[in-house]
């Protein structure tokens, strides 16, 4: 007996670093429960006020260009609402305006919100945003930017939510070739931030540079067609005869302040349906 | 730890999270200037008071930048070795209670070949679970070598910093 507690005082260190060690590896092998853990919760609350104020100080220098670029953006969707009216009236001949309004653009609602915190450098990026469960937003949400898809919403506080941004390893987003809804998956090699890697293509397909890729719309977080990149360059696979594609995001996620919470009316209910309908598989 | 290195503590961890984690030079670059509290605490600061406080605060850069125990085993780690690294460059002996690791006490050629090892071990652990896969070992190397060598500059001239504002 004490030769043992003179074992152990002799390495009480040691045993200590062990001890610290295990609770770091186990707090790494476990990244996807202690996200829905109501500690990953309140740690979002402290640092979030911590990231909201200092963006309250830093915000400032960029108001001219946020400006600008919201401004661009307004243009832009002025220019599409003439479109849709012009379609609307179009289709009214053959139905009545209330049902081509209510089938797709009543499913998706935006919050609008700040990035107060980012990063595009590490393997796997995340951002915060000063949006949280007070005002609707809850986990497997999709964030967008003006120009297109930017991340999905993984944790959330009363006032804060963490998003998983494209840059992240462990990110997929189901997409399609905008010219011809050809389906495919994108994901992030961790190499440059401004592009991604799109997957799941087959080698028939007719592919150009300049093609743009967009949201599928049946992971439920983005609506149909909302842009995610264009197509830099592609190769074919020796192995399995499909393409691997390069493409440069849309979005410049280093530069982006202003983004939206997509929320669909709907997900509950789709991903309700998915999960009961798996039981066939 | 005294209040000194407490407030040291909790600036080193904001001026972390809030300024050097937004900088990226690149692609390859990130600065982790936090270690600096690792490297300077006394010499006869007790292994389980230096480990346990090693380990929050990784954890507390962790929490801030939304990645789970990757900082806490690495700054565990660096903290662990810190012991042996002292004795590799100085040998055994006992240190009087006001002498640090400083460039101030031990020079700058000590200071910078204890630095930069447990800089080197601090980085090699973090960068290593990080990506967590071994295929693209260049880019790995690449990151740990010049993501130490631009955080041991920093703290080399934070040292500088500190040691002008001691002497007067």
């Amino acid at each position: 007996m004490r030769y043992l507690i003179a074992f152990f005082k002799r390495y009480s260190t040691f045993f200590l670093f062990l001890i610290l060690e295990i609770i770091a590896l186990f707090w790494i092998l476990n990244k996807q429960a202690y996200q829905r853990s109501v500690f990953a919760s309140g740690t979002t609350a402290i640092t979030g006020s911590v990231f909201n104020t200092v963006y309250g100080v830093s915000g400032y220098f960029n108001l001219l260009k946020d400006n600008n670029k919201l401004m661009v953006e307004n243009a832009n969707l002025r220019k599409q609402l003439i479109e849709v009216e012009k379609s609307i009236i179009r289709y009214d001949t053959l139905f009545s305006k209330q049902d081509v309004i209510s089938s797709d653009s009543t499913q998706y609602s935006f919050i609008p919100a700040y990035i107060i915190c980012n990063s595009v450098n590490k393997a796997n990026n995340f951002f915060m945003i000063d949006v949280g469960e007070k005002d609707g937003v809850t986990s497997e949400m999709g964030v967008i930017g003006p120009n297109g898809v930017i991340g999905i919403i993984v944790n959330t506080s009363k006032n804060y939510s963490w998003a998983m941004s494209l840059l992240h390893g462990r990110c997929r987003i189901s997409a399609r070739l905008k010219k011809n809804n050809m389906l495919g998956t994108i994901k992030w090699d961790g190499v440059d931030y401004r592009k991604g890697t799109l997957i799941d293509i087959p080698s028939y397909i007719d592919i150009n540079k300049g093609d743009t890729l967009v949201a599928s719309g049946f992971s439920h977080m983005f609506p149909r067609g909302t842009d995610i990149g264009i197509i830099t360059d592609y190769r074919i696979n020796s192995g399995d005869d499909m393409y691997t594609i390069t493409f440069e995001y849309l979005e410049d996620l280093k530069k982006l302040n202003n983004v939206y919470v997509v929320i669909n009316k709907s997900q509950k209910e789709q991903v309700k349906l998915k999960t009961e309908t798996k039981i066939y598989e | 730890m005294s209040s000194n290195n407490i407030f040291k503590f909790i600036v080193l961890v904001l001026l972390q999270v809030l300024v050097f984690n937004s900088i990226n030079i690149n692609g390859y670059i990130d600065p982790y200037i936090y270690i600096y509290i690792v490297l300077v605490l006394p010499f006869n600061t007790k292994p389980w008071v230096l480990l346990f406080s090693s380990f929050l605060l990784g954890m507390s850069v962790d929490i801030f930048s939304n990645t789970t125990g990757i900082h806490a085993a690495a700054t565990t780690f660096a903290a662990f070795i810190r012991p042996s690294v002292i004795r590799l460059f100085t040998g055994k002996q006992n240190f009087d209670t006001n002498i640090y690791p400083s460039i101030r006490d031990m020079g700058l050629g000590w200071f910078y070949k204890y630095a930069l090892l447990i800089i080197l071990a601090h980085q090699t652990v973090l960068f290593t679970l990080e990506t967590f896969k071994f295929t693209d070992i260049l880019r790995l190397v690449y990151r740990i070598s010049f993501s130490s060598g631009i955080t041991l500059a920093i703290v080399i001239l934070m040292q500088y910093l500190f040691l002008k504002r001691q002497n007067k």
